[in-house]
């Protein structure tokens, strides 16, 4: 066995790792339980807390909180209809009518068990893609970077829904914040203002957590959310499906997997279309079409193997070429990047032991998010029950005090702040902030490389761009680009 | 073409504009390599095209309903008090000045004046052990 295997291994089970790490999947089985907060939030706001540990001790407790989150979205989509993450929506769709019918406890169990099987069968594609993967990439230049980041952006698209155009200008303001600070080749200030806190550029962490804690906090109150009614919940019955029901729902399971892994391994994309898209292919395929949406285990087991799927998936694209697979990757590259560990295909060369802690972890949180979905279902479900201004106010001082702590800088407090209320009125004008979320963390990757390849090529541009590999991701952003007009175009000649 | 679209594609329009403009006041690059303001040039003009884009093509599916939907008083009396107890940063009474922010805070989302400051003791306490006294983080 290799030795980095074992010393990965090791690492992983150490007891205080693996304590930060059940922490970390109870604090986002909360999140995720609790509607208004996801994933994201969770990771964001919590960051800060793991500067103070290991780099093993924070990455534990950050990704048990994504782990955990995930398949406890599913508890009040089942059970009250509303998604506790957006990856759960498509789990309210079948799940929902399955409580209806007295059989919450089965829905909820198939949900915990498919999550953490979408999950482990993720973990399983990360730990024998991402080695040949990350020595591909190894032979990425600054210029094939470029490519791929440009590529990433082009995805902007397809992850703004009905709302491309505003997608895009979302991504271009993200993109316009990454200029803020030092030139990346000449260290020449940009849009600083003469404020020195500026040199270093906009803090990732606060800024995140302005726009997925403190924007939520205000959009909740403005849509009045307060959750102060407490919803009703049954009994749950039992949470084990029979064998007959297993096999039916096993193939289902499967195919949720790919999807879900696939479209966790596009950048920018995650959970939340994973499992609409496995949900409605497991429709096709499916010899009762017409039990979907009304209760169909199939249809519940696809959508949540899938949303979970995304996971590993996303952490495949993260790991090996230092690109975000979805939102909460993004905000993990921000940790990481603290810790002093730098995603990308070089980890994979000098410290294969901490990718291989990384796995461990990742299968560790599954199996314990999995059992906590089994056996806590019912205290879980009482989250619900927690006024929601406590929560605001809650996650307004967690997030203020958190930004600060940070660099015990009031600059990091104010970005966080600035940042809820830019997100607040981008979001009522119905601009998705996904797109600004990629733009902030790709727009540096992709300038600093294409002007470090155009050094290299002593500013033969067209030497640079013509490059195989950069023509063909290209070619991908091209088609990234031109998928939705086409689909609209298809729309209109249907209509038509 | 909706009202809230319009307000959207002039605020993107006047900061590719800001932008644009920042850009050109950086200095130039040397023979072929781009200089500090390319990239943030490039990303204007791909700002004001997309914004113009938005200005003139009238689509159904880019509406953006009401910008002024839900209670806008409450969200911004919340942000209000939020940006007033930012202000009053490092003046000192951490722990009072918590209390009586977060305090006020659920006040205005309807919580009870018992439970508001149960509640906003109980939070501050934990953010002061966990922060000032766990992690050394200096609150004051």
């Amino acid at each position: 066995m290799s030795p980095d295997l074992i010393a990965g291994l090791t690492a992983a089970c150490q007891p205080q790792v693996l304590m930060f790490l059940v922490t970390g999947v109870v604090l986002g089985a909360i999140f995720g339980a609790l509607p208004g907060l996801t994933a994201t939030m969770g990771v964001a706001v919590l960051t800060p807390l793991t500067f103070w540990l290991s780099a093993e001790q924070g990455l534990a407790m950050l990704l048990g909180i994504y782990s955990g989150a995930l398949p406890a979205g599913g508890i009040p989509a089942i059970l009250i209809n509303v998604p506790g993450t957006p990856a759960s929506i498509a789990t309210a769709w079948d799940g929902y009518p399955m409580a209806q019918r007295g059989r919450a406890g089965q829905a909820l169990g198939i949900n915990a068990l498919m999550s953490g099987g979408g999950q482990l069968m993720s973990i399983l594609f990360l730990s024998i893609a991402a080695f040949p993967l990350a020595t591909f990439a190894l032979s990425f230049g600054p210029a094939e970077y470029f490519g791929l980041a440009l590529f990433g952006l082009s995805l902007m698209a397809g992850v703004s829904g009905k709302h491309v155009l505003k997608g895009l200008l979302a991504g271009t303001l993200g993109l316009a914040l990454a200029t803020v600070g030092l030139d990346p080749m000449t260290a020449y200030p940009r849009f600083t203002f003469g404020i020195s806190d500026f040199l270093d550029g906009v803090s990732f962490i606060p800024v995140m957590i302005g726009l997925f804690g403190f924007t939520e906090v205000l959009i909740q109150i403005a849509d009045r959310h307060d959750v102060h009614e407490k919803p009703a919940i049954g009994a749950l019955g039992s949470v084990f499906p029979s064998r007959a029901q297993w096999k039916k729902m096993l193939p289902h399971t499967a195919l949720g997997a790919v999807i879900g892994t696939v479209v966790g391994v596009i950048p920018a994309a995650g959970g939340d279309i994973g499992s609409v898209v496995a949900w409605e292919q497991s429709r096709r395929v499916s010899r009762e079409k017409q039990s979907f949406g009304k209760g169909s285990i199939e249809g519940l087991a696809a959508s949540c193997t899938a949303a979970n799927a995304a996971i590993g998936g996303a952490m495949t694209t993260m790991l090996t070429l230092g690109i975000p697979g979805d939102a909460v990757s993004a905000i993990l590259i921000g940790a990481l990047l603290i810790h002093g560990i730098q995603p990308g295909p070089l980890l994979f060369q000098g410290n294969q032991s901490f990718v291989f802690t990384l796995v461990f972890l990742m299968a560790f949180a599954a199996v314990i998010g999995m059992l906590l979905g089994l056996i806590g279902a019912r205290p879980l479900a009482k989250v619900l029950r927690i006024p929601g201004p406590w929560l605001w106010v809650a996650i307004t001082l967690f997030g203020i005090i958190g930004s600060y702590a940070l660099n015990n800088a009031v600059v990091d407090v104010w970005a966080m702040f600035v940042a809820g209320i830019v997100g607040f009125l981008l979001r009522r004008a119905q601009v998705p902030l996904g797109p600004l979320v990629l733009g902030l963390i790709l727009g540096p990757i992709m300038e600093a490389n294409l002007r470090r390849a155009l050094v290299l090529s002593r500013g033969d541009w067209a030497g640079t761009l013509s490059r195989p590999i950069v023509l063909f991701f290209f070619v991908a952003t091209a088609l990234s680009l031109l998928a939705p007009l086409f689909k609209e175009l298809r729309a209109k000649r249907r209509q038509a | 073409m909706s009202r809230p679209d319009r307000i959207v594609a002039a605020a993107f329009a006047v900061l590719a504009g800001l932008l644009l403009l920042g850009a050109w006041l950086l200095p130039p690059g040397i023979g072929r390599l781009p200089g500090p303001g390319f990239f943030p040039g490039s990303i204007g003009g791909v700002m004001l095209a997309l914004s113009v884009a938005l200005l003139v093509r009238p689509s159904a599916a880019e509406s953006a309903g009401s910008l002024l939907r839900g209670d806008l008083r409450l969200a911004g009396i919340a942000a209000l008090i939020t940006f007033a107890y930012l202000a009053l940063w490092g003046s000192g009474f951490f722990f009072l000045r918590t209390v009586l922010f977060l305090y006020l805070f659920l006040r205005i989302l309807g919580e009870k004046p018992r439970a508001g400051a149960a509640v906003a003791l109980v939070l501050t306490a934990a953010v002061t052990l966990a922060f000032q006294y766990g992690l050394h983080v200096s609150l004051e």
